[in-house]
């Protein structure tokens, strides 16, 4: 495998730095608030009347949209995996760990999670909580957490049988010591590439629920929205939706170089996820 | 014509011209029309929405979509024209007793339901007691309630008896709703009307796959000699606004339903395609809660009214294909500008300055893009003012519930469309209106809506109605997003199309130039 | 047959806990299905009538008992909003939803195999290269945005293919496989990428095992050793992948279905969900539920025969 970083991965590097910086900036820049209207130029091209990206079909500032708009991104991208990855890591842990009983109730848990339509968990959770960056976070995390366990189940299955682990055993080590000690470790790495990837599909999926109207609630404006709301001036004015586009492209794909490159250098199979 | 002008004078030439584009215009360009309507062909009609039903008890509302099917299929007694007189559909006369309180109508002989049932008295009056009837709940009896029986009188006649003399009677038995057009009896009895609904009218009902498709065919027996044009009506359901226009540009629908200004102004541009457009009552708006602080003080209703902006809304987000209005009315009667609160940022300031104390409201929205747009707009607007808005997506049957139970601030609401609002507003705005869900309550209100109900005469009732307009804006009841006016993107072949007399694509009128080209050819 | 009759009725609780979550959830959600039935002139009086009518005055477990007794009696009830049989409605549905699942994944292989075959044979080739990074760009971009440009050139642009709209096998064979290609190829243009990746991998990995490199010793073509000696153990992951993504595209295509006004499960559930047509909801998710645990045992099946040893319950694979 090719372990060497190369210039792909220091851009791919390089524009989430940048996307993450500006996020975090995005209040002091010398831009519109992300809400403010000009009342005269709708849809106006990039460079028209001071908007350094032009303007949607509400007369709003594209650039300061983009800006904020990678906040939801990067926080539900970040968080949601984050929440995935601990509830479902958890569960799948302790159910590879002590099998049984508690591993049938478990894998009936995670078999249900999975079979339950994403759709109606997130509708559902969206309608009772209201469409909140918090919901839909927490949201997206719970549709996350089954296919993580499954995976950490069968990934603490395998460690269990380990040499190692029977020599901490006869050792006398304690449960909870072998699990911190000798599988999470074990368990955490690959686990880790496995979140790159997650964070991509969430940054899409962020965007996919804006294309349905259940995004996070205005003001607060989302690439995935951003692009929805442009698609009926698509063939007069493709700039309001193409520019948010590309944005998340851009993203997305420096989020999954990142994931690859990292996956190289760990050499975690792709077949173990 | 033109040669007979080439010789004359430069005036009579020039007017020669202006005939020759007169008569261009009437025919709109499409050479096939000078030939008149052409049989046969395919019309794939794409809609907004999937159909509700077309039974009035099972279905119990009929649905933005459904009137396409029931214009089409079933028929009235009456058909109503712009200026209210009654035109004869499956009906011959009607006429009044001296006291105003018995009208008796005939019917139109030798006319079959689809099914074979043969039209006559009985099948009105069944269809008229069924509604009547206390007992089957339907949920438009309260309107109805001046009727006090419909019978038999012969054959092919049948009397209404009313309990006082209603002027509304004529808008009942000529709308287009469910109550006005009759149902074949026996589909009724054998409760199929609902999903596969059977009547008198030009095309017959072929199939209903939901959210895919329905199917009405030619009625070869139809009673009207030469009618109808089309063999096949295909409606589509395609909920999604991009789609519907994808697909009359790429030729898989004909004409299609829309409100997106970006694809109207498009199909204006596009020399393949035509738009027709028209008005109607009963505008979209944001209602306001009156029942419940802050809005039950009208100073902060009306500054909201002067930190909205219904002139931007409908260039942001309808792209000016819309009215912007000042009363409920679509243009009938005509009230002028009724005292409508223009926008004014330093006016609303003034009034939540005299208000002393700060505004938070909660606005509930429907989840749809369109909703989501009008919301936002309003949002910054009202944030300009210093009043902050939080805006809650809701499912429709959510608005509704929350409406109705008064669980709301400020609610996206559209108000229902009648040729005559007056009854209508009655119950909305009225102190004990029925569906006043507004909690608004005025002496000057309830003094208009009353003057209009009792009066018979037109210039008093116009009157009394503009007097309503121009106290919802005095008050400040609800902000206007723009007026109705009901859009049909058709290719340019398809002639016959309106969308003036009814929100409907009227598929009875329509034929295609050219005649029946194939529709589903191979490309 | 102890590891399938164990594996049965696994399934059939997951199955009894969606119904019973779906339910619960619901639950949560203010009920006003009866507002939503009866549009916005009914009075309260209406509402009292309809609510009556619907059977939505019952504590919800009496309703879910209600509910499954009829299920165990083949009755998915009528739908709250249109008074339709659910089982009737979710029927209409289903043929578009499976010609959809079937299209997309036929060509989600036709890619995905050949590519996977070939990127493993010759790592770090330039078609391997290529192909892993056109695989990056595809999972970059959310389906609808690659629908929408499939839409606005071969459909606008070329008329190749109609925008949007099904036509069902009665109307023939090629109408019906044009009206799918588009909305089919929009989900497998996203979905061969993790197939081949998966693919891929397990491929390099076996090719290095000692049987492969004897074949190769024995200077068999390299189509032979792709095709009949490497193939075949390196499915497991494949199968995994395969049988996730049918079971997710089994009412989870809503955006698909929803830009190409195809007459799926999803749209289906999404205008219940929207009008909170419970019972209609619960169809679909029923209905739902069983195809992805039907897809699972197949999958666990398809390990069986992949190798022999999986039948006495030995190897747990993620």
């Amino acid at each position: 495998m090719d372990r060497k970083a190369g210039g792909v991965f220091w851009l791919a590097v390089a524009w989430l730095v940048l996307v993450a910086a500006l996020a975090v900036s995005a209040a002091w820049w010398p831009l519109p608030a992300p809400d403010q209207i000009d009342w005269v130029r709708l849809t106006a091209k990039p460079g028209d009347g001071g908007h350094l990206l032009g303007t949607d079909s509400l007369g709003r500032d594209i650039a300061a949209r983009l800006l904020f708009g990678a906040r939801v991104s990067l926080f539900v991208g970040f968080l949601a995996p984050c929440i995935g990855l601990l509830a479902g890591g958890l569960l799948g842990i302790l159910a590879g760990f002590y099998r049984g009983t508690f591993d049938a109730l478990i894998v009936v848990i995670i078999d249900t999670l999975l079979a339950l339509p994403r759709l109606v968990l997130l509708l559902v959770v969206a309608f009772v909580f209201g469409s909140s960056l918090f919901s839909l976070t927490l949201s997206l995390g719970i549709v996350i957490a089954p296919s993580v366990a499954r995976i950490v189940r069968a990934l603490t299955i395998r460690i269990a049988e380990r040499e190692f682990i029977l020599a901490a055993r006869a050792a006398g080590a304690s449960d909870a010591a072998i699990i911190l000690r000798e599988i999470l470790p074990n368990v955490l790495m690959p686990m880790l590439v496995y979140m790159l990837v997650i964070t991509a599909l969430v940054i899409v999926a962020e965007g996919s629920l804006g294309f349905l109207g259940l995004s996070v609630a205005s003001p607060m404006p989302s690439w995935g929205g951003m692009i929805a709301e442009g698609r009926d001036v698509l063939a007069e004015h493709p700039h309001v939706s193409m520019i948010p586009a590309a944005v998340m492209f851009l993203t997305v794909l420096a989020v999954n170089l990142l994931g690859d490159r990292m996956r190289g250098w760990l050499d975690v199979r792709e077949s173990q996820l | 014509m033109q040669t007979r002008n080439e010789s004359r004078t430069q005036p009579a030439w020039a007017m020669g011209l202006c005939l020759l584009a007169l008569l261009a215009i009437l025919i709109q360009g499409a050479p096939a029309s000078a030939s008149g309507p052409v049989q046969g062909g395919s019309l794939t009609v794409g809609i907004e929405e999937d159909f509700v039903g077309f039974d009035p008890i099972k279905a119990r509302f009929l649905g933005a979509m459904d009137r396409n099917v029931l214009l089409a299929v079933e028929e009235r007694l009456f058909d109503i024209d712009a200026k209210g007189n009654l035109v004869p559909e499956l009906a011959l006369s009607a006429s009044t007793s001296a006291d105003g309180k018995v009208w008796t109508i005939r019917l139109r002989e030798g006319v079959a339901f689809h099914d074979g049932t043969p039209f006559n008295a009985d099948a009105v009056v069944a269809h008229w007691q069924r509604l009547l009837d206390p007992k089957n709940r339907y949920m438009g009896r309260s309107a109805l309630e001046p009727i006090e029986s419909v019978t038999k009188a012969d054959d092919h006649t049948v009397r209404f008896t009313l309990k006082r003399p209603w002027i509304l009677f004529k808008t009942q038995i000529g709308s287009a709703g469910f109550a006005a057009v009759i149902p074949s009896p026996k589909a009724v009895q054998e409760d199929t009307q609902n999903r596969a609904p059977v009547g008198t009218g030009p095309f017959v009902f072929k199939e209903w796959v939901r959210n895919d498709r329905l199917v009405l065919v030619r009625n070869p027996n139809y009673w009207r000699k030469g009618r109808p044009y089309l063999d096949t009506v295909v409606f589509r359901p395609m909920p999604d606004m991009q789609a519907r226009f994808s697909a009359l540009q790429a030729g898989q629908a004909d004409a299609i339903v829309t409100d997106r200004g970006a694809h109207i102004l498009q199909a204006r541009e596009d020399r393949t395609l035509k738009v027709y457009s028209g008005d109607f009552a009963g505008p979209y708006t944001f209602l306001f809660n009156s029942s419940k602080p802050p809005l039950n003080d009208p100073r902060v209703r009306r500054a909201l009214a002067h930190a909205w902006n219904q002139e931007f809304l409908v260039k942001a987000d309808f792209r000016g294909t819309i009215p912007v209005v000042a009363d409920p009315y679509g243009g009938s009667p005509d009230c002028g500008d009724s005292g409508y609160r223009n926008h004014d940022l330093a006016k609303a300031k003034e009034l939540l300055a005299e208000y002393g104390q700060p505004v938070a409201l909660e606005l509930a929205h429907t989840n749809t893009p369109r909703g989501k747009e009008a919301g936002e707009i309003a949002q910054r607007l009202f944030k300009e003012a210093g009043v902050t808005l939080t805006l809650t997506p809701l499912a429709p049957g959510e608005v509704f519930r929350k409406v109705m139970n008064g669980e709301y601030q400020i609610s996206s609401w559209r108000f229902s469309d009648y040729p005559d609002m007056g009854p209508y507003l009655q119950e909305s705005l009225g102190s004990k209106g029925r569906v006043n869900f507004s909690g608004y309550a005025s002496p000057a209100m309830d003094g208009h809506l009353l003057a209009q109900a009792t009066s018979n005469d037109a210039e008093v009732r116009k009157k009394a109605l503009c007097g309503v307009a121009r106290t919802i804006n005095e008050d400040a009841v609800f902000l206007y997003l723009g007026g109705r006016r009901f859009h049909i993107l058709a290719k340019a072949d398809v002639q016959g199309l309106s969308a003036k007399q009814h929100p409907v694509v009227r598929v009875g009128d329509v034929w295609l130039a050219g005649g029946a080209r194939m529709q589903q050819a191979p490309r | 047959m102890r590891f399938v009759g164990g594996k049965f009725l696994h399934l059939i609780v997951v199955i009894l806990a969606v119904t019973v979550l779906t339910f619960a959830m619901l639950d949560l959600l203010p009920t006003s299905a009866a507002y939503a039935v009866a549009g916005a002139n009914a009075s309260a009086h209406d509402i009292a009538a309809i609510q009556e009518d619907l059977g939505l005055g019952d504590p919800a477990l009496v309703r879910y008992g209600k509910w499954l007794a009829g299920v165990l009696r083949g009755d998915l009830g009528v739908s709250l909003v249109s008074g339709q049989p659910v089982a009737q409605a979710v029927a209409s549905h289903l043929p578009a939803t499976v010609e959809l699942v079937v299209l997309a994944q036929l060509f989600t292989l036709l890619i995905a195999v050949p590519v996977g075959l070939f990127s493993a044979w010759r790592v770090d080739s330039r078609f391997d290269r290529f192909c892993s990074a056109l695989g990056f760009g595809l999972t970059s971009i959310p389906s609808f945005a690659l629908a929408m440009v499939l839409v606005y050139f071969l459909a606008l642009k070329l008329k190749w293919f109609p925008a949007v709209g099904y036509a069902p096998l009665s109307a023939g064979i090629w109408p019906n496989l044009k009206s799918l290609f588009l909305p089919a190829v929009s989900l497998a243009l996203v979905e061969w990428v993790i197939l081949m990746r998966v693919l891929r991998s397990e491929l390099i990995a076996t090719l290095q095992e000692d049987f492969i490199l004897l074949a190769r010793a024995k200077g068999l073509p390299a189509w032979k050793i792709l095709l009949q000696h490497a193939l075949r153990p390196s499915l497991f992951g494949a199968l995994t992948v395969f049988g996730l993504q049918v079971g997710n595209l089994i009412g989870g295509a809503v955006i698909v279905e929803q830009l190409f006004a195809l007459p799926g499960i999803g749209r289906l559930l999404l205008a219940g969900i929207f009008a909170q047509d419970f019972t209609m909801v619960q169809g679909c998710v029923l209905l739902i539920a069983v195809a992805y645990v039907a897809v699972n045992f197949l999958v666990d099946v398809g390990y069986g025969l992949l190798d022999p040893r999986v039948r006495c319950g030995g190897v747990v694979r993620g």
